[in-house]
């Protein structure tokens, strides 16, 4: 990506011509080409009875999916039972449930396993903790665990209460879905997986680049005040000013800001990271100083320099009076979706949070995203969003059949993280035919893909869950087939799932577009935080005065309640504080990791 | 009825009637307006633009929560634990209230029984403990064990022994001596004359029932079981994505304070009504002077 | 009176509170071994026999906090005011309401104040943290009025004011309703016999109506001292940002804190301990001051 701003909502009709233009630009295609992207035929697909095909085969308008051949040796008989957590809960169509639905009898015809439920939690904040802590405690592991957290994994390990799969792994993991998909950034997916060698679950894997920020900003705002994109932080302060002065905003007299911000400063969502980062820091990161140790960055000088900035700016009234007050949601709805700022620095899915609710509330906005501004050194980085999380996959002690997960998950990998195949879901789970009413309808017009999620319903091992997959560039993939593939379908031979996404509204397409940007720049423009296992002794002891007194510290500066120069002091605190003691572990860590 | 006709206690009077009506608007206006954003659509609600009137009014987000069996399951968890739990409850509660409100002549050992009450309500084992109980018993994913391991209030049974105190001990006395047993002298002197107790209890219980989220989120190890509050919890509270597995339309959902407002006053709404239907027992209260005659 | 004689009428007593008595143990007393968590260096999977003693070092490493200062003194402070504001507040409204003669006014008066005490405060918090902004519906009524607009939630001049308002405002409606439970146990006829001797109005009030309902007042004043140290963590937790930890940071959040680093069973269970300790402590305290010196028992 050469070209800075290259798209915008205004241009983003999304005809056929704007696909075969995009797809002409040159983008690279090399993630596709390795999984190699030939139909694999389906020599098995007499065995599995047809009421349980995904896909709309029967549909004037479907399209068929491509299964996978059936495993060597599978489907196992007699099945198998595995109990399993998981997160959750779905909604299922009638009579079907978390151990019954249209995957659990496709993967029980393909594998012989029948999946039962052992403990699930939703998204509660610490729920998953409880839930696991509660079964530990009752002496009652699931056989195969999904998404245990890390205090609970350190916690399995120091009581030899895991599976060591290393062995398994070696004979059975699918060379491909498995071993190479999960190979990327030095090995980073097996951070924690693997102890001392071994192999002591699968890791989680999120998506390359999702939390990764790109500059949103308001191109009607900029052609309104003269301007073009910023490419320095500069540039970004000057277009921020005009905009509040301008007061371009929705609400009342004086009430645009110059860019979201929230309490977090480095955060998922309208976070400040890539500010720090044009100074080459990141607030509560471990990178590696000129001699190859770890240092604590928001003690680095560097970050002075960035809080005299912000202070400047929040002087100024260029972040809102009460940012740090705020959470990242919020910032979604009063911020963003009130068009009080047409600037912010979020992921690529903030194309379709937030922004949705902008153009709703104002149809003149119109935005588009770009790459993040330099800073006065020239230094453009960002905080990289580590595709590997805090959590891994486990299995129970003694539990005899890793083996066939293991031949599970490859056989979802392929069916879902290889394009070609088409799996988009199951008919009346994940997706309808509506009519023009927008009745139910099974040879209706149109296709609803509403809370569209191909694999929320499936569980399981890694690559059949709703947030991960065993290739981070599975999303990024996928996005390019449609790109390449689907848009140079002639439009008569298009079927309905082809048209519903290339029909998908302009934001979808920016979201798309974000998408592919961010993962390009991944890891070129990411600093990454190096610490990455349980914390410390003194970490546990000390961490959280720590934590609070920086916080505390930083906000304090930014709104100018105590003066620059607290910095050093903080910094003396911090060290004297405990901040020493831990970075001398967090050191001893890190070297005996190499 | 006294009658008080000067003219400093009617300015009172007047004075009294703006200030309270003044209070109960400001209690009510937050719900006027979570009522406002639950009609609003989505962008405008999640934008914060809605205060009191509805903006795109539309019934979309009712039918949205009311289409969800997940929410409509954990509704009726909710209302079958209200009931049973509260029932079980209100009889223990007056079942041990009534000997605690009797003096270590008429009842031995009361001194010991009280502050065995009073200690166990300020001291708890923690999580794990009790969750070891509960599943022993068999009660996981039961609506027992949403009201088995509470269903001794000791606030409420406090308050109960402190209300039947209030009882005129010469009723008790002359029943007592005709050769009433406690049962009769509870079940015919002190519930009757304690009905207002009772009801402000029953509220206490069944409100406390209604707004528990902890104990559905340990007891019931399936989402499938959890209590409206607990389903409600896990829709409400503000996420960070430094959790797995949160995708772009989970956390839209989640900022959608249309549908959120819709959830609230269908959360809500069932548990106001409990309350008017007490009430007519606070006044029946004011008979109980004559009775005490 | 032989033991027989007694028992003869005292038997269904012992057998009303046998089903509470097995209640309790059951599922209090009987889970309490799990305090020894507190003296422990607690590991679910080692469970309570098997994780290591370490005595007092949970405690010790509470109290030797540097934060140990502000967070105690915070969760006082806030507790303290929301406990006598809640207290006298209902006392308040309930004897306005108990003088509102109109039946129906009172009645849906009365229904109105509780209305807040439904929204959890993860709800509550959600629509505070809009209404309470810089720009919120607060600031802008107050800005109409040509009063300077505050930040409520971001500064530490006004956030425990904001906490015990919000708090008030939330469960005083609801606190009422036992005062008017309480109300309706004093007899009319004493009124109009006071009536007769000329005692006006708020003579009456004084020397009749707080008299009836001292008892509860007295009561529920001492029970709330056993939550002396509960400064409300899930409205603190919903309200709160790091720049008012200075003002608004309670012993609770703290631990919450300390607890996402890493899990912290041992120092929540001593934490909670203290706790425990300090609140049936004051209320031992406040039954005896009563007995002592009012001459009754309130338990």
């Amino acid at each position: 990506m050469s070209k800075k701003f290259p798209y915008d909502t205004a241009d983003l009709k999304p005809s056929r011509r704007d696909f075969l233009k995009w797809s002409g630009a040159g983008m690279a295609t090399a993630m596709m080409a390795r999984f190699g992207l030939a139909p694999i035929l389906a020599q098995n697909m007499g065995e599995i009875p047809a009421e349980l095909h995904p896909g709309s085969p029967t549909n004037a308008r479907g399209w068929t999916t491509t299964l996978p051949p059936i495993p060597e040796g599978m489907p196992v008989d007699p099945p198998v039972t595995i109990t399993g957590s998981r997160r959750g809960p779905w909604e299922f169509a009638d009579g079907d449930d978390i151990e019954n639905s249209p995957f659990t009898r496709l993967n029980a015809a393909v594998t012989g396993i029948q999946w039962k439920l052992a403990f699930n939690w939703t998204d509660n904040e610490g729920e998953v903790l409880q839930k696991y802590n509660l079964a530990i405690a009752s002496d009652e592991l699931p056989d195969f665990m999904e998404t245990v957290p890390l205090q609970v994994y350190s916690e399995l390990l120091e009581n030899d209460l895991l599976e060591d799969i290393t062995d398994v792994y070696e004979e059975v993991a699918h060379p491909v879905w498995l071993k190479e998909a999960m190979s990327f950034s030095d090995g980073i997916a097996w951070r924690l997986a693997e102890v001392n060698g071994r192999k002591m679950g699968l890791p989680y894997i999120e998506q390359a680049a999702q939390n990764d920020k790109v500059l949103w900003i308001r191109q009607d705002w900029l052609d309104a005040v003269g301007m073009s994109a910023p490419t320095t932080i500069e540039e970004l302060h000057a277009v921020a000013t005009a905009f509040k002065e301008a007061d371009m905003g929705q609400g009342g007299d004086g009430a645009t800001l110059g860019i979201a911000a929230n309490r977090q400063l480095n955060t998922w969502y309208c976070s400040l990271d890539p500010i720090f980062g044009a100074w080459g820091v990141m607030p509560t990161f471990w990178t590696p100083d000129e001699n190859g140790d770890l240092q604590y960055d928001s003690v680095r000088p560097e970050i002075k320099e960035v809080l005299g900035t912000l202070r400047a700016w929040y002087s100024e009234g260029l972040l809102a009076q009460d940012f740090f007050t705020f959470a990242p949601w919020q910032n979604a709805g009063t911020h963003i979706g009130g068009n009080l700022a047409g600037i912010m620095y979020s992921p690529a899915f903030g194309a379709v949070y937030g922004l949705p609710d902008s153009v709703a509330n104002d149809p003149d906005a119109r935005w588009t995203f770009g790459d993040i501004p330099t800073g006065p050194t020239g230094i453009k980085k960002k905080a990289w969003s580590n595709p590997v999380p805090d959590t891994v996959y486990c299995f129970r002690k003694g539990f005899e059949h890793v083996d066939l997960v293991l031949k599970q998950i490859a056989w979802w990998a392929e069916l879902l993280q290889n394009p070609a195949n088409r799996y988009h879901g199951f008919e009346g789970t994940d997706y309808f035919w509506r009519n023009e009413d927008g009745e139910l309808d099974p040879m209706g017009s149109t296709l609803d893909l509403n809370g569209y999620d191909s694999t929320k319903h499936i569980w399981g091992p890694p690559g059949t869950n709703g947030g991960s997959r065993t290739d981070p560039f599975f999303e990024t993939n996928w996005i390019k087939e449609r790109r390449d593939v689907w848009a140079n379908t002639p439009e008569d031979e298009r079927d309905a799932l082809m048209e519903a996404f290339l029909g998908g509204d302009p934001l979808s397409v920016l979201w798309d577009e974000a998408n592919v940007f961010a993962v390009d720049h991944w890891e070129a423009d990411g600093i990454k935080n190096h610490f990455l296992t349980v914390p410390t002794r003194t970490m546990e002891r000390a961490g959280t005065s720590l934590e609070g007194l920086e916080a505390e510290t930083f906000i304090n500066i930014i709104t100018g309640q105590e003066s620059l120069d607290r910095f050093d002091s903080f910094a003396e605190e911090w060290r004297s504080g405990g901040g020493d003691r831990i970075t001398d572990e967090v050191n001893e860590w890190w070297h005996g990791q190499m | 009825m006294i009658r008080d006709r000067n003219w400093f206690s009617r300015l009172f009077d007047g004075a009294n009637y703006i200030f309270l009506t003044l209070f109960a608007v400001l209690c009510l206006l937050p719900l006027i307006h979570i009522f406002a954003v639950s009609l609003s659509g989505r962008a405008p609600a999640t934008a914060g633009f809605v205060s009191f009137w509805p903006i795109d009014f539309t019934l979309e987000n009712y039918e949205q929560v009311m289409g969800s069996r997940n929410f409509l399951r954990s509704l009726a968890i909710s209302v079958a634990r209200v009931l049973t739990g509260t029932s079980l409850s209100m009889i223990l509660v007056i079942l041990t209230a009534y000997p605690l409100s009797k003096t270590p002549r008429v009842f031995r050992g009361r001194t010991i029984f009280i502050w065995f009450f009073v200690f166990a309500m300020l001291f708890d084992g923690g999580l794990i403990p009790s969750f070891l109980v509960v599943r022993s018993l068999g009660l996981l994913n039961t609506l027992g064990a949403l009201i088995l391991p509470n269903a001794v209030p000791i606030f409420s049974v406090i308050l109960m022994m402190n209300f039947f105190r209030d009882v005129p001990k010469e009723l008790e006395e002359s029943a007592l001596i005709d050769g009433a047993s406690h049962w009769r002298v509870l079940w015919h002197i002190y519930i009757p004359l304690s009905l207002p107790a009772i009801a402000t209890l029953t509220l206490f219980s069944a409100v406390n029932h209604w707004n528990a989220w902890f104990d559905g989120l340990i007891y019931m190890t399936d989402t499938a079981n959890y209590p409206m509050q607990t389903f409600l919890r896990t829709v409400i509270v503000t996420l960070d994505l430094t959790q797995v597995g949160i995708n772009p339309q989970d956390l839209q959902r989640l900022s959608d304070r249309a549908i959120r407002g819709a959830q609230i006053i269908v959360a809500t709404v069932p548990i106001l009504i409990v309350y008017p239907f007490l009430q007519r027992y606070f006044i029946s209260g004011i008979k109980l002077g004559a009775v005490k005659e | 009176m032989t033991f027989k004689q007694y028992m003869k009428r005292a038997w269904p007593l012992y057998v009303m509170i046998v089903p509470g008595l097995i209640f309790v143990l059951l599922f209090r007393y009987y889970p309490m071994y799990g305090v020894v968590i507190a003296f422990q260096d607690f590991s679910p999977a080692k469970g309570f026999a098997g994780s290591p003693w370490i005595g007092w070092e949970n405690f010790e490493f509470f109290f030797s906090l540097p934060e140990f200062g502000r967070i105690f003194s915070n969760t006082l402070i806030i507790s303290i005011s929301k406990i006598v504001a809640d207290q006298v507040g209902a006392v308040i409204l309930a004897l306005l309401l108990n003088e509102a003669r109109r039946i129906l006014f009172r009645r849906t008066i009365q229904t109105l104040i509780y209305l807040p005490h439904f929204l959890s405060w993860i709800v509550l918090g959600g629509i505070l943290l809009d209404i309470l902004s810089a720009g919120g519906i607060l600031n802008q009524a107050i800005g109409a009025l040509g009063i300077k607009p505050q930040l409520w939630l971001g500064s530490n001049d006004w956030f425990r004011g904001t906490v015990i308002s919000s708090g008030f405002w939330k469960n005083v409606g609801f606190s009422t309703i036992v005062y008017l439970a309480a109300l309706t146990a004093i007899n009319p006829v004493l009124h109009e016999a006071a009536a007769i001797d000329g005692a006006g109005r708020f003579r009456r009030i004084w020397h009749i109506t707080l008299p009836g309902i001292r008892p509860t007042i007295v009561l529920l004043a001492a029970l709330s001292l056993g939550d002396v140290l509960q400064a409300g963590f899930e409205q603190i937790l919903t309200l709160y940002s790091p720049a008012v930890y200075r003002s608004g940071d309670i012993i609770d959040t703290f631990v919450y804190r300390v607890g996402l680093i890493s899990a912290q069973y041992s120092l929540a269970g001593a934490v909670g301990l203290f706790k425990s300790f300090i609140g049936f402590g004051l209320i031992v305290l406040s039954y005896w001051l009563a007995d002592r010196y009012a001459g009754y028992r309130i338990l």
